[in-house]
């Protein structure tokens, strides 16, 4: 129980030191965006809280966030590392109150009893379908991957929140992790040559030269699909939701209010499913990728 | 055939054909690219990028058809195991 929660520290790390790297990158497009003149309409005022920024909005006002430099690199605090931070804290608090509990009492009840719920529906209806028995030990990976990206689009839903998942580069050190595991967990179920025998494709020695580039690529989108799917969506509905408000003061008339009003409560509704989903999806293809990479035989198929 | 289907079913089945376009997409835009880079050694311009066009196209093609026959046959042989 404890080892997913170990892990989930360890993920943040990884994938917060690519945030930063981002960060500077959208930072300082932000900041050539901002020299060519002062023309802030609706859609730079939009974006400029789905872009990672140096401060945090808090209801008192906004908090300027340090700033560190290391070995000549930019590795100041930013937004979403923040909460990508927030985020693995709460996993790691709550996840191990719940660990302590559960193991205390048989009948998980309350925070337990929830959490239960979602460790049993990935163990059942995600790792062994997918991977069979054999995936069972993938299973702390993959549960890390569920709560830490849930944890990470719910709190784009709280106001004054950001979500991680919707910065690119969050997306993609979670991608470069399933990437490895994907690459790692078939070299292990098949063995180093049946893999590099698998990367041929299986045709003619003539064609290998188109062949190999062709399935070595398709090593590589398969993760970066998953990238770009959750970073997608969750940007997606922020901006959506923003756009819908932002139309109030696009008309300068308080007679659209209830209707952006009512059809952004809707989109939030659809946001709070999509925060579920694509937690789902992502753990669910990383599974099934995984799954893929794994002979056959090992599949427990007892539907 | 009617018989419904979970949600997670039903992704199960669909997700590994998901990226089956952008794989043949990615293979012609590498191709062109290796293509490209081979035309600037050479200097031969246009001829080496269109032959990488034809090869990443063709081998995308050859990817395409292989993943889909083999998937189908996986699918298959899951619907026999299961009847």
């Amino acid at each position: 129980m404890f080892s997913w929660i170990l892990f989930s520290e360890h993920n943040a790390h990884n994938a917060a030191a690519d945030t930063v790297h981002a960060a500077a990158d959208t930072l300082a497009h932000a900041a050539a965006n901002g020299e060519h003149g002062g023309d802030e309409n609706l859609f730079t005022r939009l974006l400029h809280h789905i872009y990672d920024s140096r401060e945090l909005e808090l209801p008192w006002g906004h908090v300027e966030l340090p700033h560190f430099h290391l070995f000549g690199l930019d590795l100041s605090l930013t937004k979403h590392v923040v909460f990508l931070w927030l985020a693995a804290v709460i996993l790691i608090v709550t996840l191990s109150i719940v660990a302590r509990k559960n193991t205390k009492n048989r009948v998980p009840k309350g925070l337990g009893n929830l959490v239960e719920v979602f460790v049993l529906f990935v163990r059942d209806e995600i790792v062994v379908p997918n991977m069979g028995k054999a995936g069972l030990k993938y299973l702390p990976y993959l549960l890390t991957n569920f709560f830490f990206i849930l944890v990470m689009n719910l709190l784009g839903l709280i106001p004054y929140g950001a979500s991680a998942t919707g910065n690119v580069s969050v997306t993609a050190g979670l991608a470069i992790i399933a990437f490895f595991m994907i690459q790692i967990s078939a070299i292990r179920a098949q063995g180093f040559g049946h893999y590099l025998a698998h990367l041929t494709g299986g045709v003619h020695w003539a064609l290998w030269p188109i062949m190999i580039p062709i399935e070595v690529l398709g090593l590589f989108t398969k993760p970066f699909a998953l990238c770009i799917r959750l970073f997608a969506n969750m940007t997606g509905g922020h901006i959506v939701i923003l756009a819908l408000i932002g139309l109030i003061f696009v008309f300068k008339s308080l007679m659209v209010a209830p209707v952006s009003v009512t059809f952004a409560l809707g989109i939030y509704m659809l946001e709070l499913f999509v925060a579920f989903l694509q937690a789902y999806i992502f753990t669910m293809l990383t599974s099934l990728f995984m799954g893929l990479g794994m002979p056959a035989e090992s599949h427990g198929h007892e539907h | 055939m009617n018989e419904e289907k979970k949600f997670g079913e039903l992704m199960q089945t669909a997700a590994p054909y998901m990226t089956l376009g952008i794989q043949i997409a990615a293979a012609v835009v590498l191709f062109l690219f290796i293509g490209k880079y081979a035309d600037k050694a050479f200097g031969t311009k246009p001829w080496l990028m269109v032959t990488g066009i034809m090869l990443g196209f063709t081998g995308g093609m050859i990817h395409f058809f292989r993943e889909v026959i083999e998937l189908s046959k996986k699918e298959e042989d899951e619907r026999r195991k299961k009847n």
